[in-house]
């Protein structure tokens, strides 16, 4: 396993991606089309035509991005995407959106009902894609929930929603600017200026305090951010934080919000500030 | 809840923890962490000839609760056996905070102590039963 390395300002250092390629024995390039941590939005489509051009493909995390942004799998040069219902104001459900090629290469890994054409005593015909990989009762609920999720969000449309979430991460960034305790990650020198494109997450650390103790003075202020890891240890590891909090704003959230969120961290200063 | 949970005694001991450091020759020495949340204690600690706590002391780093309960549990397990010591549990720990009433996200927290502690004995070989 070999690692595309990240800068401070947490973007993707493709420079070092040829050398990882060269011996031409890479299978898979994963990668994040929008980081649940950082915020930034890699080049995945450099990073797809990299790999390909390596013989290898790209499988995408889309979890952060699809509810985001608008995300064309055909134009990013996906052959794997995945993503999932609950991140999206959907119901759990994870979806992985695959080339067709690729599936009809793919033996099934779950055996069940509706994935088979025929069954002998000594063989077995698969269904077609994708009911080849559909073993069993599907998730019937959710499927139809995670629907209902996507007319809602298309209705508002992914332009509209992005545009809200640049409005707002603005506006916070410049906000959070004025707490010098607080450090956002992936923001280079571990300051407030943020040149690229990002989305709506800010994951923060603050000097002296632990992101548990922030986040149950937020909650204790109306404020829900979350804190860990966020699913992503290496990445902390990375940038030498143990763990940080995370503010995330989607399009249910307005500038009172991030008003909200500085006027709790004043709080959790003079709370555990020494 | 947080003017609860962030009390002035909670932070007291957060900022200036009692037996804060590392006993030499300590029969107890064990080292834990809350991997979730990377709050992480190394306790030593040495027992009288009546197998009680004699001497205990703790560092680490973590959360207020985390570090505010080391702090206390220093304090309140002196003196104890190892017996008392397999028995206490979430109860004694929140009365030994205070009374303060802990998320379920937060138990974990306040009870490394005690867990690193039982883990402690246990590894030094006394007949501890958990």
């Amino acid at each position: 396993m070999a690692y595309i390395p990240v800068s401070d300002a947490g973007e993707l250092e493709l420079d070092a991606l040829p050398p990882l390629l060269a011996d031409g024995r890479t299978k898979v390039i994963a990668c994040s089309v929008m980081s649940n941590v950082l915020g930034a939005l890699p080049p995945v489509t450099q990073v797809a035509a990299m790999a390909h051009a390596a013989g290898a493909l790209v499988v995408m995390d889309g979890a952060q991005a699809v509810p985001h942004q608008p995300v064309d799998v055909q134009a990013l040069g996906a052959d794997f995407m995945a993503f999932s219902g609950h991140k999206m104001c959907g119901p759990g459900v994870g979806i992985l959106w695959g080339r067709h090629e690729l599936l009809e290469a793919m033996p099934p890994f779950l055996y069940g009902g509706d994935m088979i054409r025929t069954v002998k005593r000594d063989y077995a015909k698969w269904n077609d894609v994708p009911y080849k990989f559909e073993a069993g009762t599907p998730a019937i609920a959710e499927s139809i929930g995670l629907g209902a999720a996507v007319d809602f969000l298309t209705a508002i449309g992914m332009e509209a929603i992005h545009a809200h979430e640049q409005e707002i991460v603005a506006y916070a960034l410049a906000r959070l600017a004025e707490l010098p305790t607080v450090h956002v990650l992936g923001s280079g020198d571990g300051g407030h200026n943020l040149a690229q494109e990002r989305s709506g997450v800010v994951a923060f650390w603050m000097d002296g305090i632990h992101p548990h103790d922030i986040s149950a003075i937020l909650d204790a202020e109306g404020v829900c951010v979350r804190a860990g890891h966020h699913c992503a240890q290496p990445l902390h590891d990375r940038f030498n934080v143990p763990a940080s909090a995370r503010a995330s704003f989607y399009i249910y959230n307005d500038k009172d919000d991030v008003d909200a969120l500085i006027k709790a961290l004043h709080k959790v200063v003079r709370v555990l500030g020494r | 809840m947080s003017s609860d949970l962030y009390r002035e005694q909670l932070l007291d001991h957060y900022h200036n923890p009692e037996n804060f450091g590392v006993l030499d020759n300590a029969e107890v020495d064990i080292e834990m962490d809350n991997p979730t949340c990377g709050d992480m204690i190394h306790l030593t600690a040495r027992l009288d000839s009546a197998g009680r706590v004699a001497e205990v002391m703790f560092e680490g780093q973590g959360c207020v609760i985390s570090m505010a309960a080391a702090s206390m549990f220093t304090e309140h397990v002196k003196g104890k056996t190892v017996e008392e010591i397999a028995t206490m549990g979430l109860d004694e720990i929140q009365e030994m905070m205070g009374g303060v009433k802990l998320s379920m996200g937060r138990v974990k927290c306040a009870l490394l102590p005690l867990n690193a502690m039982k883990q402690g004995l246990k590894e030094r070989g006394g007949a501890i039963v958990t």
